[in-house]
């Protein structure tokens, strides 16, 4: 994974995977506390807290075709690498959290990356579960619901270019006003 | 720093939209993207997003779906394309380029990028 927003493209995959018909994805710039953290709060099937213990370990897996099962546990390395925290919170049939950080300024934090692709892609791909972003700093924030974008454009049409090209421009130009960082392409 | 858009552009775009609506040729395609760990680290989002570039400037209707890793990590970024009556192909290793090429030459004129190739299901 190269940047934050492959991490969650990711980790919004194992939410779709667990039923989740509702996926609310935070990334909170603390900057008073030198933190960037991160909250993917989904409404799926959840985990026994057996399941929840064991799932960032990387030999662990639930799939019982192969084993493997590497997005929790390198979001894990990554984030105490950087010096922040990782917590994983469960309930069977009521949802997953997942809360995590990197030290904003530390070496090993990734870059942002390409947040408008991740949330086009996860709209396009799976137009029957709601995703919810919002990005906020100390003093201003942004929130964007996928109910308010289908509202907007009729019905379906979102993989449509007109629609893209518009996402995609709303989207980068009110994270990089949030986030403000060096990695705009 | 430009001005923030808003949601009603959006609406005024559609109206727009509306106005000059131009219908899509239905072709039955089927696009699926391996969006697994493996495939994301891989790059199978800017795969995906190329080829519904490609797809948006011809116009055509062409269905994206998604599925997870099918344990060919290696070869990731993965995608199917299944045109009906026709051999489903397995792509593999796609770069934006590859994608491109995808839609023009095998979704448009059914010509199978065959470098690119790395499994075909025979039709049943």
């Amino acid at each position: 994974m190269q940047d934050i927003s492959q991490i969650i493209l990711d980790l919004v995959q194992n939410s779709i995977a667990a039923d989740s018909t509702k996926v609310q994805i935070e990334i909170k710039k603390d900057i008073l506390r030198n933190l960037l953290i991160i909250t993917i709060n989904d409404n799926g099937k959840g985990m026994s807290q057996e399941i929840t213990k064991g799932c960032t370990d990387p030999f662990y897996t639930t799939r019982t075709t192969r084993s493997v099962g590497l997005g929790l546990a390198f979001t894990k390395m990554l984030s105490e690498q950087s010096g922040g925290f990782f917590n994983i919170d469960s309930q069977e049939n009521q949802g997953t959290r997942l809360n995590f950080s990197f030290l904003l300024n530390h070496w090993d934090r990734p870059p942002f990356g390409k947040l408008e692709d991740t949330y086009i892609s996860l709209l396009i791909l799976n137009p029957n579960v709601e995703f919810n972003i919002s990005i906020s700093t100390d003093e201003k924030s942004f929130t964007l619901k996928s109910q308010d974008v289908y509202e907007n454009i009729g019905e379906s049409h979102v993989s449509e270019a007109w629609v893209i090209e518009w996402l995609r421009e709303y989207l980068r130009e009110n994270f990089y006003h949030l986030l403000k960082e060096e990695d705009k392409s | 720093m430009s001005k923030i858009k808003s949601l009603e552009d959006l609406r005024r775009l559609r109206v727009e939209q509306e106005r000059n609506e131009i219908t899509r040729q239905n072709t039955g395609v089927q696009v699926i993207v391996g969006m697994g760990t493996c495939g994301i680290a891989a790059g199978a989002r800017d795969a995906m997003l190329t080829i519904l570039e490609e797809i948006n400037k011809r116009n055509l209707k062409v269905n994206i779906t998604q599925t997870g890793c099918i344990g060919m990590c290696q070869h990731e970024p993965l995608i199917d394309v299944i045109i009906p009556g026709e051999d489903r192909i397995t792509y593999g290793l796609v770069t934006k380029d590859i994608a491109r090429k995808i839609v023009a030459e095998h979704i448009v004129n059914n010509n199978i990028v065959k470098e690119a190739v790395i499994g075909r299901i025979e039709k049943q």
